[in-house]
């Protein structure tokens, strides 16, 4: 048997012979104590005959002080062995006559015990004493005394030690065979399931069982429960192998790089993705050797948010250059979400980067795109605009070549529309020429030069325009950009109407919205159209998203917010359709600086 | 050793020093001896009185000392009373009687009309359990001893106890009834 096994049934062994053992000794201990309690009952109600006797027979000489006659009847003592000494008294507890066993002792006369030394009659010399008056005709003659070894206690507490002796060898023998059987019977099991659990740890092998023992007791009940146990186990770590792979196959099949994290920040993971952009090995990016792929100049903010991550748990998000294995950076976005345990503390982080250079390169086309397209509409409502002058001045060169009379002042009107068409095309070229610094710019004559262009437009809807201009209101930006901004809303504006809308443009000093000590000034355009329903009101801002669809693109808002943001600006939509007066209001706010 | 000395300093010094003398102890003996005697018809008076009498016979030698020691004393239930009488004659109510050292003259005349009473005659005349007593008293090793005519109590009916046979120096006058 195995070791377990062993000292199981070395302990029940232990076990039972302890408890036999203490059982026995302290039966035989009370019956001892009882039988020599008996036993010291018995032989000091001998001694107490023996004294009576002796008290009866010294009675005449006591009365007729005799003592040669007392020591005579004292001599018959001789036939008690266990007797040492016994003594007759006076009435005055005098020493009368004696008996001593052993001869030599003659001349030892003890003297009387007093009653309170005779409690237990038992002396320290360890022999028991007995003191009895002697009475005679209702009166104390005299005292008989007679003391005993315990000669006849120690030979009984010899055979009690014999007996004990002998019950408890066969106790011995009896529990050894007890233990036998049990081992077989408990121990064995235990043993086996020890040795099963010892190879489960050891082969991490959760297929192992225990042998199933037939009888329903204790310990079968428990190798079932560990076997049951092993079942449990064994699924569950498949279940987690499995779902490991399940993850392990997802972030592999990414096409983002990915990685994990401990709670401390500490990356212990990343996905192949990540290895094949890199370039670099498992132990190079190791914990915090990711640093190593990033551009040195944001590394520092990098490291600020990552560690603002970590110590407040917040989920981090950042656009930042990665270096490719070909040495070339591109932009990623980069999430990272903390995974949280039952206790709602950060366990690890999970985190992808996502490469959005593609992306940022398509939205910079389609700025480029969007930008010529609103130059081709441009063109086409600038050939109109000098369209009418033109032929203004056609018919006005016409009639002067055929009346010379008034030909002056045909010409001074032909000259003035030439004015027109120049200023027009100053205008025009005010879209595309545009500052490489921010200069300031007076938002008021900007829109009113907007309003100027789209003149024709506006006169051929009938539409009202309604403006609270203030003077003054500057802002540091580019002129040309802002002129665009406002032609988009003012554009929409205009298509969103029928005849006889109202256009209405305010500007005035104002904060932002979210940051109340930032001033600068707000521009609200609000037209009287049929107005924008709630749910796209929210993706009006959004690329490629338009209501106008034959002749959209479906970028002029999207480009106009992107003009706004670039100024540090911002910009809102507020719309209401149905029957009662509906219309929609774009905000912009322009920070001064 | 000391316990033994109470017995062997001499009487006489002993009287001086408040112990018991000679007569002490004779007195005391004397009723002592009624508990070890068995008197025919039970251990009364021949006159039925409720009584157990002590009788001195002849010259008085206890003077006080006898009436002080067997007073309150009692045999069975009989209180026990002293009587002093001049001659024989007059000794029919005494259960026991001593007969003092003055009678040693005419001993054999003062027992005589004893010889059938049933009473225990006692004395301490030399010799007196040979001459017709029954008790004869001695001083022997300063002790007062005494010894035994069992024939002459016998004769006159009185039964003596096995206890007292056993502490007489000698037992004289052995009958063969004796048990």
């Amino acid at each position: 048997m195995l070791g377990i096994g062993n000292s199981i049934s070395k302990r029940l062994t232990a076990l039972n012979l302890a408890a036999g053992a203490i059982a026995l000794v302290l039966a035989s201990a009370s019956f001892f104590a009882y039988d020599l309690n008996a036993s010291k009952q018995a032989l000091l109600n001998d001694l107490s005959i023996q004294a009576e006797i002796v008290g009866l027979n010294c009675v005449t000489p006591l009365i007729f002080s005799d003592p040669n006659s007392a020591e005579m009847t004292l001599a018959a003592l001789r036939a008690s062995p266990h007797i040492t000494y016994s003594a007759v008294y006076t009435p005055s507890r005098q020493f009368f006559a004696g008996y001593w066993r052993e001869p030599e002792a003659r001349t030892r006369q003890l003297p009387l015990p007093a009653p309170a030394d005779l409690s237990n009659h038992l002396f320290r010399d360890s022999e028991f004493g007995v003191v009895q008056p002697i009475i005679f005709s209702g009166r104390t003659v005299g005292y008989a005394y007679v003391r005993s070894d315990t000669g006849a206690l120690a030979q009984q507490l010899h055979q009690y030690l014999i007996v004990l002796g002998v019950i408890l060898l066969a106790w011995l023998l009896a529990a050894i065979w007890i233990s036998k059987l049990s081992s077989r019977l408990i121990a064995a099991p235990i043993a086996n399931l020890a040795q099963t659990a010892r190879a489960v740890s050891r082969e991490r092998n959760y297929a192992l069982r225990a042998n199933l023992e037939r009888s329903p007791d204790e310990v079968t009940v428990l190798v079932k429960a560990f076997n049951d146990m092993l079942g449990e186990i064994e699924t569950r770590t498949a279940a987690i192998q499995q779902s490991e792979e399940q993850f392990r196959t997802l972030a592999d099949s990414l096409p983002q790089l990915a990685w994990i994290g401990d709670a401390d920040g500490y990356l212990t993971w990343y996905n192949r993705r990540w290895y094949e952009y890199t370039g670099k090995t498992s132990e190079e990016m190791l914990g915090w050797g990711w640093q190593s792929v990033h551009a040195p100049e944001t590394l520092e903010g990098v490291l600020r948010e990552w560690r603002e991550s970590l110590a407040t748990g917040r989920r981090f998000e950042m656009v930042f250059p990665l270096r490719g294995r070909d040495g070339e950076y591109r932009e990623f976005l980069t999430l990272a979400m903390p995974v949280r345990d039952a206790q709602g503390h950060v366990a690890r982080w999970f985190g992808t980067n996502t490469d959005i250079t593609t992306q940022r390169r398509s939205e910079e086309a389609l700025r480029q795109s969007e930008k010529l397209a609103a130059t081709g509409r441009l063109a086409a409502s600038i050939a109109h605009e000098i369209n009418n002058p033109l032929e203004a001045v056609t018919n006005l060169i016409y009639l002067a070549q055929r009346n010379a009379e008034a030909a002056p002042k045909y010409l001074e009107m032909a000259d003035q529309e030439l004015e027109r068409i120049a200023e027009i095309t100053r205008h025009t070229l005010g879209f595309f020429r545009d500052t490489s610094t921010r200069v300031p710019v007076n938002i008021s004559q900007l829109i009113e030069e907007v309003l100027r262009l789209y003149d024709r437009k506006i006169r051929f809807k009938t539409i009202v325009v309604k403006t609270r201009l203030p003077e003054h209101l500057e802002v540091q930006g580019f002129p040309g950009e802002l002129r665009q901004t406002f032609s988009n809303l003012v554009v929409n504006a205009i298509e969103a109407m029928d005849n006889n809308g109202v256009l209405s443009i305010k500007a005035s000093c104002a904060a932002d919205w979210s940051d109340s000590q930032r001033p600068g000034v707000r521009v609200t355009v609000l037209d009287t159209g049929s107005g924008i329903e709630q749910e796209r009101l929210a993706k009006i801002f959004e690329p490629f998203y338009t209501t106008k669809k034959d002749v959209g693109t479906g970028l002029g808002l999207w480009l106009t917010q992107g003009l706004v943001q670039k100024h540090g600006g911002s910009i809102r939509v507020r719309s209401r359709t149905g029957p009662l007066r509906p219309g929609t209001a774009f905000s912009v706010f322009l920070p001064f600086e | 050793m000391s316990a033994f000395g109470v017995f062997l300093v001499p009487l006489i010094a002993a009287a001086q020093q408040g112990k018991p003398t000679v007569y002490d102890v004779e007195a005391t003996y004397l009723y002592q001896f009624a508990k070890f005697v068995q008197w025919p018809g039970g251990n009364r008076s021949a006159d039925q009185s409720a009584s157990f009498t002590i009788c001195v016979l002849g010259r008085d030698p206890f003077g006080p000392i006898l009436d002080s020691t067997v007073k309150g004393e009692s045999v069975g239930n009989a209180p026990i009373t002293v009587k002093r009488i001049a001659s024989g004659e007059d000794v029919g109510a005494c259960q026991i009687v001593f007969i003092a050292a003055s009678e040693e003259n005419r001993l054999a005349r003062t027992l005589m009309p004893l010889a059938k009473l049933p009473t225990l005659t006692v004395s301490d005349i030399p010799n007196f359990a040979d001459h017709g007593g029954m008790i004869g008293l001695l001083l022997m090793d300063n002790r007062v001893r005494f010894e035994v005519n069992l024939s002459n109590a016998q004769s006159a009916g009185l039964m003596l106890s096995s206890q007292l046979l056993k502490v007489a120096i000698s037992v004289k006058g052995q009958p063969d009834s004796q048990k």
